[in-house]
């Protein structure tokens, strides 16, 4: 009861949260310079058409009400067309969301297990070569913005060792998938295409490496902090001393509480893909959502913007509540925390 | 200097620099910062940081004479580089410079009028904020404004004193109900007073650590924004755009990306070395 009460409560506060978050976005659309139907309708539109496109979109109201306007059509799913690509936004980011949404997965659920599995070995082994080589490792990624992780993929996998599809995109021309999910590997594997499955698969690992390396050795660091800190524990002694195998001491007693951090951590950092992902999609052509918000801010294609922006939130306190709902989950302390 | 005070800064060196790592930070860092004040007397082509066009010396590999070689108008990439690293110190410097106090003074009025409007409020903005990855919001907002270094930097601040609200929350409204916040009230002190004489002090070491951690992280995000052209723009050189530029010459001139690429990872491995090693004085973890 205790726990679907907090949940209640956090969903009402995110809703307040996504309403300020129109806010801001609507005050940085209305923030863009230019008068926005010589914008829409380019340097040669006639003064009456340019009037009327004022008129259909009720630009002449005052700020406060054209805000209404902007929301009760973007809470229907309208945000109006893009300037760029001349397409209703909503129809865009249909057709670009699919591939950002595979990105994203493939970068953020394997690498939790990697980073796991590595603050384990890591905290085990501390100060042997296991740990030394994966804190090494970890200040080395945790500083490599991941732009630059792209551009030395592409380098070094796509040129020197040519592993790697170096055009980019999802897929090689000469196959084509039907689509199930949306999700290239999945589908190729469904329509029984191996050889496509494994095409897509060699496409989207250097995105989702670059996107996921400097988290993932991130994550494994807290990991490792958090079991270290935990081992010292009274209760760990304890059963230690009770003679339970080390071994089921760090399964059943070690693991659960280190891993609660960690769970919030990646949560966070699971949401910021979609911000990361802006630049690592334009570097390799992949055709997502993050790409096609790249150019729409290139391109001062406000609509596009401000709805690519308000997706992603969306999808980040999405995130977020999910996390905080595991975290109770595996945390009953965090569920008192929260009702506060 | 008495010898307390000898003494405290002995033991401070002992605990920054256990483990070592943190002197290779510190050491990275002192090196990137003489090198970028003295860019203009080191640099063996001062006049290649701006529109110089040589063309007999065009995309040159990296040799005696050009140590990091020479780009598509026959600059030298060395030189830009150096050149480059004022302006990266600058972003990290002053982002955290403008954005810390702003976060400080919200998150401990938030925290001191804890359970009323005035926190309700705050702390949604902060949300607010908080509820888009910084770089998607930091991204749209440069976008709107003149592209150039002063505005990248103006961006990324208004990304990023929410995290020190949001830390100054937490500190703050724990120690609102301590007894020695009380008893100030009761003999009088006025909000200003306790603010600097009590709060101050019990969150500096955290936001001391959080800033030296978050240099790195700043660096990277305008290093970001000038690759995506919202930085410093040509010729100007700033290590994004030095990059930016590299990438249409791979994999052929692969100096014009790798040298500002390894130079990024080091600065910000430097700083964040360098967090650790304060973290480990104030007892601080980092993240």
């Amino acid at each position: 009861m205790l726990l679907f009460k907090s949940i209640m409560k956090r969903l009402a506060s995110s809703i307040v949260v996504l309403l300020g978050l129109t806010i801001v976005i609507f005050a940085l659309m209305k923030a863009v310079p230019g008068d926005p139907a010589r914008l829409a309708l380019g340097p040669n539109a006639p003064e009456e058409v340019l009037e009327h496109y004022r008129e259909v979109n009720h630009l002449n109201e005052p700020i406060p009400v054209q805000y209404f306007y902007w929301l009760s059509n973007a809470v229907q799913g309208d945000f109006g067309t893009s300037s760029y690509t001349q397409r209703a936004v909503s129809q865009d980011i249909k057709d670009f969301a699919p591939a950002t949404i595979e990105l994203v997965i493939w970068a953020g659920i394997p690498p939790l297990f990697v980073a796991l599995f590595l603050g384990v070995i890591s905290a085990q082994h501390k100060n042997k070569w296991p740990d030394y080589l994966t804190r090494f490792l970890g200040y080395i990624f945790v500083a490599t913005p991941t732009f630059v992780f792209a551009v030395l993929f592409i380098l070094i996998f796509g040129y020197w060792l040519p592993v790697m599809p170096t055009i980019g995109g999802r897929l090689s021309p000469q196959f084509t998938i039907a689509p199930v999910t949306g999700m290239y590997i999945v589908d190729a594997l469904i329509g029984g295409q191996p050889a496509a499955a494994w095409d897509a698969f060699l496409h989207l690992l250097f995105p989702a490496l670059a996107l996921s390396l400097g988290k993932t050795m991130q994550e494994a660091r807290i990991t490792r902090a958090s079991m270290l800190q935990n081992a010292d524990k009274d209760y760990i002694t304890m059963v230690t001393s009770q003679g339970v195998p080390k071994k089921i001491v760090n399964r059943r007693f070690l693991l659960k509480p280190s891993v609660i951090p960690t769970v919030t951590v990646m949560g966070m950092d699971f949401a910021s893909l979609f911000g990361n992902a802006f630049l690592v999609e334009r570097i390799f052509n992949w055709p997502g959502l993050s790409s096609y918000g790249m150019n729409a801010i290139l391109n001062k294609d406000s609509n596009a913007v401000v709805a690519v922006v308000l997706i992603i939130g969306l999808a980040f306190v999405g995130t977020s509540i999910v996390v905080d709902i595991v975290a109770m989950i595996l945390d009953p302390r965090m569920r008192q925390a929260r009702t506060r | 200097m008495t010898p307390e005070r000898k003494e405290s800064i002995v033991r401070n060196w002992y605990k920054f620099s256990a483990g070592g790592a943190s002197v290779v930070g510190l050491i990275i860092v002192i090196v990137i910062i003489i090198l970028a004040i003295f860019a203009p007397i080191i640099a063996p082509y001062p006049e290649d940081a701006g529109a110089v066009v040589k063309f007999s010396e065009s995309k040159l590999p990296p040799s005696s004479k050009h140590l990091m070689g020479t780009d598509t108008m026959g600059r030298d990439v060395f030189s830009r580089l150096l050149f480059s690293l004022k302006g990266t110190l600058l972003m990290g410097v002053l982002v955290l410079a403008i954005s810390v106090p702003i976060g400080f003074i919200v998150g401990v009025l938030a925290g001191y009028y804890r359970d009323t409007w005035i926190e309700t409020v705050l702390m949604r903005i902060v949300d607010i904020f908080l509820s888009v990855p910084a770089l998607v919001l930091a991204l749209a907002i440069a976008s709107i404004m003149e592209p150039n270094l002063r505005n990248s930097m103006i961006a990324i601040t208004i990304m990023w004193w929410p995290w020190y609200a949001r830390l100054t929350f937490g500190v703050v409204s724990s120690l609102r109900t301590e007894n020695y916040i009380t008893y100030a009230e009761l003999t009088g002190a006025g909000l200003g007073h306790i603010i600097v004489k009590e709060f101050l002090p019990n969150t500096i070491d955290q936001i001391l650590t959080k800033m030296t951690l978050d240099i790195g992280y700043v660096i990277i995000m305008g290093a970001t924004l000038s690759f995506a052209g919202l930085g410093e723009q040509p010729p100007i050189p700033a290590l994004g755009n030095m990059i930016n530029d590299g990438v249409k010459f791979l994999p052929d001139m692969w100096w014009l990306t790798i040298f500002p690429a390894v130079t990024i990872i080091l600065i910000v491995l430097g700083f964040n070395l360098v967090g650790d090693g304060v973290g480990n004085i104030f007892n601080v973890e980092g993240n």
